[in-house]
């Protein structure tokens, strides 16, 4: 008996595939709809190592490089130079084959194992780049602001449904033209030389030149999937371009069956699905994704496509079983789209996005238990309407979070969003919130131009502008402390310029001196490069760090033995309340101004900083007191306007109104520009009771991120760059 | 001058710390040709293990224990379950070894949270050494000394014991090796043990120098796998010399030509591997 599918299945499967692709849009939710997207792009990408790893059969290690160097083009002119969807296309793939044409010279001479490795190297001096080279790729900050394409057509490819078509034909085009080679003789030859390479060698085939072409077709294709990433999202970061993003490539190939095409197409659904869908349900979803890569190579080796070969020729039930539970978990993935909130009609719904994973979890940890504990405090509910609180994990990354905010405002509904931690983030997600309309409250991005320049009209800062604390600190420095020369050393982004401009500011206006500007990545380990490079006649060396930074630099600073001589100072975040449980007596004198410390000594603080050790075990960071008094902001603002939160414009101007006189770090209001007008705090780490506190030194009352100067004026120089205020003393 | 004393000083303790990263990874490439994307996750685990001790007020010695045993319990126990079956399958050990990657990553959130912690280090190794205008750690000088007499056991191991010879058998030629009766299959896994037993002493290592935290794991592999790369898979003058070299590289570059500093680490890289695709020392 034939146990196997009838022939001529496939074929029908494929067809109804391609059917379901071109109908769904309207049918479909735009949450769906933009997981779709992002779907057929990665499919590109898949298909694009396919060709490497199915059919010239090595496994790359590198293959994020072509979309990052694709989607880095886009960014790049698009954002700086105006140019056009053709221009950025041609040069995206241009330079993504042209690179593969070098990487192929090196890369080829091996296989097997050294190919991994070689691959890897190259995908990380690219990586490098877009890491570093922060004059061209803005490093760690990212590009945002990319427009959608304009191809001059009658429809907009701003909004979803259009640009989900575009990109539909750029997978067409792909796959067209892919398959198209790999069923031309040179493709056979390819899958020939796979098989056995000597064999073809003998028949006088080039097998190196036809391996070469092989790859730098698929590297060319790669950058053809990053242009259209970075158009969909709207922005570039190094993010795209890490080792995770290769495995997980190489995870769609070899999900949906490497070697077939349509395959690795359905392998980068799957996992996008996953990705997104299933983080919506558990905040576990990296266990769930890592049974995922072991699960594929156990049980399906050969992919679902593979699998279900084998079925059609009925050769094996191990087939079967694996095609039968993919397609399975399929179907649960396209049907399993969180259901909308309507169940709980008559609450107030609060979206929280924020990293639950990764290395920002425990600032998230952080934020979600102080809105929790508000609302605990108040019983669930505000004005008489029960308060219900969903949690979104961004994992850190902007596209995430950007797929996330949808989801909440689209399925589930809220009414109002808080969150996030990263600047970049913030500025990904501002143009959406207005686009949406919907008010976001921001406790922690500092980002300045959030609320200078570049203000975004339903966004509300909850927190504080970078570099709000360092104005009132650069004149104490000065002033109080007495240093005329100080060395800064800083990480390497966006909040860090900001920072140190700031401070730079106000100080030399004082009669300081900046006398050296050492800048550090983002994730720098070792700070001995930049230490043993301190100017050794300054007075003081001011430090901005930002939590896992922060709990290493005052130990490597102490033990290049410059804390005996160079007092440390730094921005808020170099000695917050995040890192103090983890430093030692070396950060004790350290100094530094923030909005909030946990020492403060008011009763409303004192209380506020009792009872979350007692629920949480923990003291109080800023992220925390942030959140919390954001939940109060919500609950003011509902209470103005009476609970009638579906008034959108009514509600966005009761938040713009809300003023706290008690909040645990003090009394709060908006500036005209939307920033909160609150107390600075000058902080000293000192040890009491075995602990390690920031001691209030000082205090600068109602602080405007304008600090002493007419916002007019204010906001006619540039936003602080590395290079702005220019360091006239170095 | 001075400039460049405490620089090179530098770059060599960052590179004593890649070799007892990388020597193991070395080893298990050499004999077992096997892709490890979890070896960050065991130096990883490691720092947390010791952590965890030193908690409990256990003595740094005891944490440096107690991390790399438990550390080269799971990496027995992943060898046995997964990895031996997938000998000779690049695609295979990669994906396998990327799933508990990040099965690891998230049980350490949960088991540990997500809060940076720096490993408690004994007050000996704590300050620094002065010799003139210049200044050594005393902990770095501690994981040079550590790195050294690593590298001096596992020389002596495998180039002046029985099993040592077992083991550079296994490298150069498994089949002929079980063709003599050595028990590859024991050796096999005790090189895979020794491999993760390293990383995890590195990760115990680092924890009092750059500390414990979430994302350790993957910012230190692409490091790992360039060092062994570089020095050519099996080879431990190899790895040693990588070691070095990234460390120097690292650390120049970043003082140096901050703009391009990753570049200068992966693109020499790159550029030796063009000319010896095997690496410096490997043998294809």
């Amino acid at each position: 008996m034939r146990r196997g599918l009838p022939p001529g299945a496939s074929r029908i499967a494929i067809a109804v595939a391609f059917l379901v692709l071109l109908g769904a849009p309207p049918v479909i939710s735009s949450f769906l709809l933009s997981l779709l997207t992002q779907a057929v792009i990665y499919a590109v990408l898949a298909m694009s190592l396919d060709l490497i790893l199915g059919y010239i059969g090595l496994s790359s290690l590198g293959h994020a490089a072509y979309l990052g160097i694709g989607a880095y083009s886009v960014g790049i002119l698009a954002t700086r130079h105006g140019a056009s969807f053709w221009t950025t296309l041609a040069v995206g793939v241009v330079l993504a084959t042209a690179v593969a044409a070098i990487f192929g010279l090196v890369a080829l001479r091996a296989t097997g194992v050294y190919f991994l490795m070689i691959t890897l190297a190259l995908g990380m001096v690219v990586w490098g780049l877009a890491h570093r080279w922060v004059t061209l790729t803005q490093g760690d900050n990212g590009i945002s602001g990319v427009p959608r394409p304009n191809l001059g057509l009658a429809w907009s490819f701003s909004s979803g449904i259009p640009f989900y078509y575009l990109a539909l034909a750029g997978f067409f085009l792909a796959l067209f033209v892919l398959r198209r080679i790999v069923t031309s003789p040179f493709g056979q030859t390819l899958v020939g030389i796979r098989e056995s390479e000597s064999r073809m060698r003998t028949l006088g085939y080039n097998v190196w030149l036809h391996k070469y072409l092989g790859f730098v077709i698929a590297g060319g294709t790669g950058g053809f999937a990053g242009v259209l990433w970075a158009y969909y999202n709207g922005f570039v970061s190094p993010s795209d371009l890490e080792l995770a993003t290769s495995v997980e490539i190489l995870l769609m190939v070899a999900l949906g069956g490497r070697g077939t095409l349509v395959g690795p197409a359905l392998g980068a659904v799957l996992i996008v699905g996953l990705k997104n869908l299933v983080s919506v349900y558990t905040h576990r979803w990296l266990l769930i994704l890592g049974g995922v890569y072991i699960g594929t190579i156990v049980y399906a080796p050969e992919g679902v496509v593979g699998a279900i070969r084998q079925w059609t020729k009925g050769e094996l039930r191990m087939g079967k079983k694996a095609a039968v539970s993919i397609l399975a978990a399929m179907v649960l993935v396209a049907f399993g789209e969180p259901p909308a909130a309507w169940a709980q009609k008559g609450a107030i719904r609060i979206g929280v996005i924020t990293a639950m994973t990764g290395g920002a979890a425990q600032v998230g940890k952080d934020m979600t238990n102080g809105i929790a504990m508000w609302l605990d405090e108040h019983g669930g509910t505000i004005a008489g309407r029960k308060v219900e609180v969903i949690v979104e994990d961004s994992q850190g990354q902007p596209n995430i979070a950007l797929t996330k905010l949808q989801k909440l405002v689209e399925s589930d509904r809220v009414h109002v969003l808080v969150g996030e931690i990263f600047a970049h983030i913030g500025y990904a997600m501002a143009p959406k919130v207005d686009e949406y309309r919907i008010p976001m409250l921001y406790p922690v991005i500092a980002a300045d131009d959030l609320t200078q320049r570049k203000p975004a009209k339903w966004v509300v800062r909850t927190g504080w502008a970078s570099s709000q604390p360092n104005h009132p600190f650069g004149e104490y420095v000065a002033k109080t402390l007495g240093y005329k020369r100080v060395v800064t050393v800083a990480i390497d982004y966006a909040f860090g310029w900001e920072q140190v401009g700031g401070f730079q500011k106000t100080f030399e206006e004082n009669g300081g001196q900046i006398i050296q500007k050492l800048w550090a990545p983002l994730n720098t380990t070792d700070f001995a490069p930049y230490l043993s490079q301190i100017k050794r006649d300054a007075d003081a060396v001011f430090a901005l760090m930002v939590s896992i930074s922060a709990s290493r630099f005052p130990k490597q600073y102490q033990d290049a033995g410059l804390k005996a001589r160079l007092p440390l100072i730094g921005g808020g975040t170099t000695f917050d309340e995040f890192v103090l449980p983890s430093l030692g007596d070396e950060a004790i004198g350290g100094m530094s101004p923030l909005i909030y410390s946990a020492a403060l000594d008011t009763p409303v603080n004192k209380k506020f900083v009792a009872e979350y050790r007692k629920k949480y075990g923990k003291v109080p960071s800023y992220f925390s007191e942030t959140s919390y008094t954001s939940t109060r902001w919500i609950a003011e603002a509902v209470r103005a306007i009476g609970g009638d939160v579906e008034n959108r414009e009514k509600f966005l101007e009761a938040l713009r109104k809300v003023e706290i006189p008690d909040a645990p770090r003090g009394p709060i209001k908006l500036d005209a520009y939307g920033n909160p007008i609150q107390n600075i705090y000058v902080r000293k780490v000192e040890r009491k009771d075995g602990e390690l506190w920031n001691t209030v030194v000082h205090t600068f009352p109602a602080v405007s991120q304008f600090w002493k100067y007419k916002p007019e004026e204010f906001l006619k120089q540039p936003v602080y760059d590395r290079n702005f205020p220019p360091c006239k003393h170095c | 001058m001075d400039f460049w004393i405490s620089q090179l000083f530098n770059g060599v303790s960052y590179g004593a710390l890649l070799f007892l990263l990388a020597g193991g990874l070395s080893l298990i490439f050499g004999m077992m040709r096997i892709v490890n994307m979890t070896h960050g996750s065991y130096y990883l685990l490691g720092g947390y293990v010791a952590l965890t001790v030193t908690w409990r007020n256990g003595p740094f010695l005891l944490a440096i224990v107690v991390g790399t045993l438990a550390i080269a319990f799971i990496g027995i126990a992943e060898w046995n379950a997964f990895l031996k079956r997938l000998s000779g399958q690049e695609l295979g050990q990669v994906l396998t070894t990327m799933g508990f990657a990040l099965i690891f990553q998230d049980l350490a959130l949960v088991l540990w949270g997500g809060d940076p912690y720096m490993l408690p280090v004994p007050a000996l190794l704590s300050g620094s050494y002065t010799v003139g205008r210049l200044y050594f750690p005393v902990y770095r000088v501690f994981i040079i000394v550590v790195a050294v007499f690593i590298a001096l056991v596992l020389w002596l191991a495998l180039e002046r014991t029985r099993i040592g010879a077992m083991i550079r058998a296994t490298v150069d030629d498994p089949e002929m090796a079980r063709g003599i009766g050595i028990n590859v299959y024991a050796i096999s896994m005790a090189v895979f043990a020794l491999g993760a037993t390293l990383a995890a002493l590195a990760g115990v290592v680092a924890g009092g120098f750059v500390g414990v935290y979430p994302g350790a794991d993957f910012e230190i592999l692409p490091y790992a796998f360039v060092v062994v790369i570089v020095g050519g898979m099996g080879s431990l003058k190899g790895a040693l010399i990588g070691s070095l070299m990234v460390g120097l590289l690292d650390n120049f570059g970043k003082a140096l030509f901050p703009e391009l500093s990753y570049f200068t680490l992966f693109a020499p890289m790159a550029a030796i591997l063009a000319v010896r695709p095997t690496g410096l020392f490997g043998r294809a």
